[in-house]
């Protein structure tokens, strides 16, 4: 991919301050939750636009039944407009589609249209500092993050006052790479400070959390602050906010230089022409337990490899028979429903040789049970650091 | 004769709309409401398309959708999903040979563009 968006480089990634990690912990629970919710409310919606349109194929255009439905229709669309905005918060992963765009462009252009909008009688001094910043990621969900937080400042500068937007490039210190927790040093770096009335500290130890809102009295679903926070978050950045009551009110935005979190999700959603290019090593894993293969997958797709399931044997040789070449690794629960992992190993092994096995057992499966070979028995219960270790181990 | 096209999905409401509107749109529709029902009617019918919910309450649709392959290659799975575009699903999906990944929120008439378009392909490759 050409690119003229300069990438930061990666350095190890500390975990951060324990303050702002316990509110990231917090948030990420919460957002789990409401994401839940609004992806099964949206699940309602599917079928309901679905009817709609069979209805609408098979009344008359003009007739009265017409117009219901269409009223029906653009209500529903409301409510999927609604669930889209508490999805981004909560789901930024959900739309993502990036490309290199001018970050410098969207916050000039967006800050112009918001400059636009204040009416005559009020008094906002704007002062501005913004560096060419390069970026890849998504364009659209950042349009969304910059105009809340644009939105929030002017609530906070309803009596008029000032507000400042810096964007500019930095390097940081070590120590702020470690209270930030973040991967990279070299950053871009997006201030928007208001000197407007600012939050006391309760109102602002909540102000990031999904439907939390100070304003009542117009439409604010609350999830400004929570939208930033994840988009920030999906793109490999960190968020801070600092305020006090009548002492204004700063959040900044620190995101890799050049947007690499985005580069990578970007090569991978290069789709199956990136795919077929660079195939992952194929893990084989036998399992009958529906936890257990939520849990593994999981596991196993963090080490960058493909996962293929099977719960029997004559499943998974099915699968192996497939290019026998690709796999590099079979895992089996020593116990199945109807068989072993023996008997697993004995009828798949042949069509993989060249593959070294993992089985999965309890405290009470003997070391003993396993047959010979590049055999390894890990016994539950285990941890994810532990599976993952070995894992890498036998997928050099 | 009437393509043929396996509707796989947990969800009534979903399952009975698709087969309406495909019926509607001149396709032999068959519905299966759970993986295990999905792999039995695929063993015994020649379906010309699979439309599979990447959800399920019995196996996840990607293992579904590898299972299937692995029996007949040459069918051409659609993965549906109610998540929208997850990157990372849409190219696990591809890797493990979905003909085509969909969000449930598009249009049913884009629905039925992408049966047309993964029959043609499969057509032309035949």
């Amino acid at each position: 991919m050409s690119s003229s968006a300069v990438l930061a480089r990666p350095v190890h990634r500390p975990p951060g301050d324990p303050l702002l990690r316990a509110r990231d912990e917090r948030l990420e629970s919460l957002k789990a939750v409401v994401g839940k919710l609004a992806h099964d409310f949206n699940n309602f919606l599917v079928p309901q636009f679905g009817y709609l349109t069979l209805l609408k194929e098979e009344i008359p255009a003009n007739s009265s039944g017409a117009q219901y439905a269409a009223s029906m229709e653009a209500t529903g669309r409301k409510s999927e407009s609604y669930i889209d905005s508490i999805l981004l918060g909560m789901r930024p992963h959900r739309q993502f589609s990036p490309h290199e765009f001018s970050f410098d462009r969207l916050v000039e252009e967006t800050l112009v249209q918001w400059v636009a909008a204040i009416p005559n009688d009020v008094a906002i001094d704007v002062a501005r500092e913004i560096e060419p910043v390069p970026f890849v990621g998504d364009e659209k969900q950042w349009r969304n993050a910059f105009g809340h937080l644009l939105s929030n400042a002017r609530f906070a500068l309803a009596t008029g006052g000032k507000l400042e937007v810096r964007l500019r490039k930095r390097i940081l210190s070590s120590h702020d790479i470690e209270r930030l927790g973040l991967g990279w040093d070299e950053v871009i770096q997006l201030d928007v400070q208001d000197n407007g009335f600012g939050m006391a500290p309760e109102i602002a130890a909540r102000a990031f959390e999904p439907f939390f809102t100070t304003r009542t009295q117009i439409k604010a679903a609350g999830l400004g602050l929570t939208i930033v926070h994840s988009v920030a978050q999906f793109h490999g950045g960190q968020v801070e906010l600092r305020t006090g009551e009548d002492a204004g009110t700063t959040v900044t935005l620190w995101l890799p230089l050049g947007g690499s979190a985005a580069h990578e999700k970007l090569a991978s959603v290069g789709g199956s022409l990136w795919a077929a290019a660079n195939p992952k090593k194929k893990v084989l894993l036998v399992e009958g337990d529906p936890l257990m293969k939520e849990v593994l997958r999981s596991w196993v797709l963090s080490c960058n490899l493909d996962l293929q399931m099977a719960e029997s044997s004559a499943e998974a040789l099915r699968l192996v028979q497939r290019a026998p070449h690709e796999w590099v690794l079979a895992i089996t629960e020593a116990r199945l429903n109807t068989e072993t992992g023996t008997d697993v190993q004995i009828r798949v092994a042949p069509t993989i040789p060249h593959v070294p096995w993992i089985f999965l057992g309890g405290k009470n499966i003997p070391d003993s049970a396993l047959p010979g070979g590049e055999t390894l028995l890990m016994k539950k219960p285990f941890s994810m650091k532990a599976f993952t270790e070995v894992i890498r181990k036998f997928t050099p | 004769m009437k393509q043929h096209i396996l509707v796989v999905d947990d969800e009534p409401p979903t399952r009975e709309l698709l087969q309406a509107y495909f019926q509607k749109h001149h396709y032999e529709v068959t519905t299966a409401s759970n993986a295990e029902e999905a792999v039995r009617l695929a063993d015994g019918t020649p379906f010309d398309v699979v439309i599979l919910d990447v959800v399920l309450p019995d196996r996840d649709g990607l293992e579904v959708l590898q299972a299937l392959k692995a029996v007949h290659p040459n069918l051409p799975i659609i993965i549906m999903t109610a998540i929208g575009v997850d990157e990372e699903l849409l190219q696990e999906a591809l890797q493990k040979g979905a003909a085509a990944y969909v969000s449930k929120t598009l249009k049913i008439e884009q629905l039925l563009m992408e049966v047309h378009r993964t029959l043609k392909s499969k057509a032309s490759r035949a």
